[in-house]
């Protein structure tokens, strides 16, 4: 039994999913067109081992937004060149987690040259949350330069992610109340380094300084 | 089954502003910052008469609310002298689970007819609700002392219902147990030993407290400025007939703050310790309150402003998604952790609106739609472009 069962998940493992039909999400939200359309893309992305949710994703997303068919499959192939490019840059030994969080990275305009630098500065370790905060810097508009290197910096002095996180926490605090994006993203950033690399700045006396609002 | 009409304006008030409440909430939260006057003309069979302009109002009554706590206060003129009724409630309200919450509420009841009767009274109910704003049931177990007059039975009085919400319809229905203060009659006809003649008959009147069990159901329906609701109820016990009631509201908003609301019906035999009277009547009232309505306003109010948010984690993998959307009627948001399918949010308080939701951490999208208008990114998140010529909004979850 144990057998047959083995054999029919091979099987079912082996057959191209288009062959097994469309998502059932897509078809359900979908067009059948459209559906197999981006089926067709699904598939060739698992081909390349890719990860394959966001792109389903991004197809219900045109959905629910009544996006044109075009649209529609020009949003998923972009998304999926942005994780064939993540992987790229992060490594074929690279978790399907951090594989999506680069592609958020790099579709959020953060430069490609940055995710291989992050993973160069933090090799063999989890890279999803330096990515997820990357990503967020630069859509809280801290230009990418400026984000890259605060994360790098953070990152290079030994942070751990829960500082990451809780860095990303006070940048959006400082930008809130009224900080210039990059100023609280390196102020912030240098506030992670050790005591004797951040001379006296204390974060709180730094943001004052600027008049950029509360700690 | 009447003990008083001192407080039937006290009732009035109530009950119009449960019928008169917020649009689209299929559970039973009042809106804060609410004043409620209103008038019940004299009393009468007719209803027709009593909405006659001539018809002097012989009870007025004021119903305040501030967030979770209410205060309601009646004053009435019961054969020639004045009688006064006040109720105050305070209520609590936690989240379980993501779709489990406990309610608690307290209040206390007093009723003064003057030297020859008084009564307070005190009533504690637990509920468990489980369910969202769209589809809920609630379990409820009520509690109720006497701190004057009659004590009260010991034994809990049960209550159950459930609710449901399409569109602008919300139905719901229930059953309480109450203890009611019953009046009823028994006709006596004494027998004298070796008299043939038939003695007349005499009709005693008793009052006595009895464990009485209601059936209502309820529904409200709400578009643009116009909220009508009617509620009906089926109230049983074993010493009087069955007690059918109904009761009608309309509620028009005449400023985003300002409604004015007319009632016409029988009233529910009873509200928590007071008692509603038999008779069919109308009233007619005015509520300020601090839930806006958008239509009432110009046109540029019926266009909501972008909503606040807030993210609040739960659980393992689980986070609740409060929404601030002062004036809606009703929230729904989507993203990629929805499956970009919308999904409702429960209102919870004021401009308050939750949900709990399942997310893994990291990077999420999010869009919310008020009053079923355009998708938006929330107020506060940074937006980036979706690939749809539109945007996003986008957050990050721990």
């Amino acid at each position: 039994m144990r057998r047959l069962v083995a054999l029919a998940a091979t099987f079912v493992c082996l057959v191209p999913a288009s062959a097994r039909g469309a998502d059932p999400r897509l078809a359900t939200r979908l067009d059948a067109e459209t559906a197999a359309q981006v089926q067709h893309l699904v598939d060739a992305a698992q081909s390349q081992g890719l990860p394959t949710e966001p792109l389903i994703s991004k197809a219900l997303e045109g959905a629910a937004k009544r996006a044109p068919v075009e649209r529609i499959l020009s949003a998923v192939r972009a998304q999926s060149a942005a994780l064939g490019d993540a992987r790229a840059a992060l490594g074929d030994s690279s978790s399907a987690s951090e594989i999506v969080a680069g592609a958020g990275a790099l579709l959020a305009g953060v430069a490609r040259d940055s995710l291989v630098r992050l993973r160069a500065t933090r090799p063999g370790q989890a890279l999803v949350v330096p990515l997820v905060v990357l990503a967020d810097l630069v859509t809280r508009k801290v230009p990418t330069e400026a984000a890259a290197s605060a994360v790098l910096t953070a990152s290079r002095a030994g942070a751990h992610d829960a500082d990451l996180l809780r860095m990303r926490e006070r940048i959006e605090r400082d930008i809130a109340a009224g900080a210039l994006p990059a100023n609280a993203a390196m102020l912030r950033a240098r506030g992670l380094m050790p005591t004797g690399a951040a001379p006296g700045a204390g974060k709180r006396s730094a943001v004052r300084a600027t008049g950029t609002g509360p700690p | 089954m009447r003990t008083s009409r001192a407080s039937d304006a006290a009732i009035a008030a109530v009950l119009a502003l449960a019928l008169a409440g917020s649009p689209g909430r299929a559970d039973e939260s009042t809106p804060a910052s609410t004043l409620v006057a209103q008038a019940w003309p004299d009393s009468d069979a007719s209803p027709w008469r009593a909405r006659t302009p001539a018809a002097a109002p012989r009870s007025t009554s004021v119903h305040i609310a501030a967030g979770s706590a209410s205060i309601t206060g009646a004053a009435s003129q019961i054969d020639g002298r004045a009688a006064y009724a006040g109720r105050t409630m305070g209520s609590l309200r936690l989240d379980l689970a993501p779709r489990l919450s406990a309610e608690v509420r307290a209040g206390l009841s007093t009723l003064d007819r003057g030297a020859d009767f008084e009564r307070r009274t005190t009533r504690t109910l637990a509920r468990l609700r489980v369910g969202d704003g769209e589809r809920n049931a609630w379990l409820g177990v009520a509690f109720e002392h006497s701190l004057s007059g009659t004590p009260l039975p010991t034994s809990p009085s049960l209550a159950l219902g459930l609710a449901t919400r399409a569109r602008e319809v919300v139905l719901s229905a229930g059953i309480e147990q109450t203890v009611e203060r019953v009046r009823f009659s028994t006709r006596l006809r004494p027998a004298v030993p070796g008299d043939t003649l038939n003695a007349p008959a005499i009709t005693m009147f008793d009052t006595r407290l009895s464990k009485s069990t209601s059936a209502l159901i309820s529904g409200r329906w709400a578009f643009q400025r116009l909220t009508i609701e009617s509620v009906a109820g089926l109230t049983l016990n074993r010493l009087t007939a069955p007690y059918r009631w109904t009761q009608t509201s309309a509620t028009i908003a005449i400023k985003p703050r300002v409604s004015v609301f007319a009632t016409l019906g029988n009233p529910a035999p009873r509200w928590l310790a007071l008692d509603a009277g038999f008779e069919r009547r109308a009233s007619l009232g005015v509520r300020l309150t601090s839930w806006t309505n958008p239509a009432a306003g110009n046109p540029d109010a019926g266009v909501p402003a972008l909503p606040g948010w807030r993210l609040r984690r739960l659980g393992q993998d689980w986070q609740v998604i409060e929404i601030r959307a002062p004036g809606a009627g009703r929230v729904e948001v989507m993203g990629d952790f929805t499956g970009w399918k919308p999904l409702a949010l429960r209102h919870v308080h004021r401009d308050r609106w939750a949900i709990a939701v399942r997310m893994e951490p990291g990077v999420h999208q999010i869009e919310v739609r008020l009053e079923d208008g355009p998708w938006m990114p929330p107020a506060g998140l940074p937006v980036t472009s979706d690939a749809f010529s539109g945007s996003v909004g986008v957050f990050v979850a721990e």
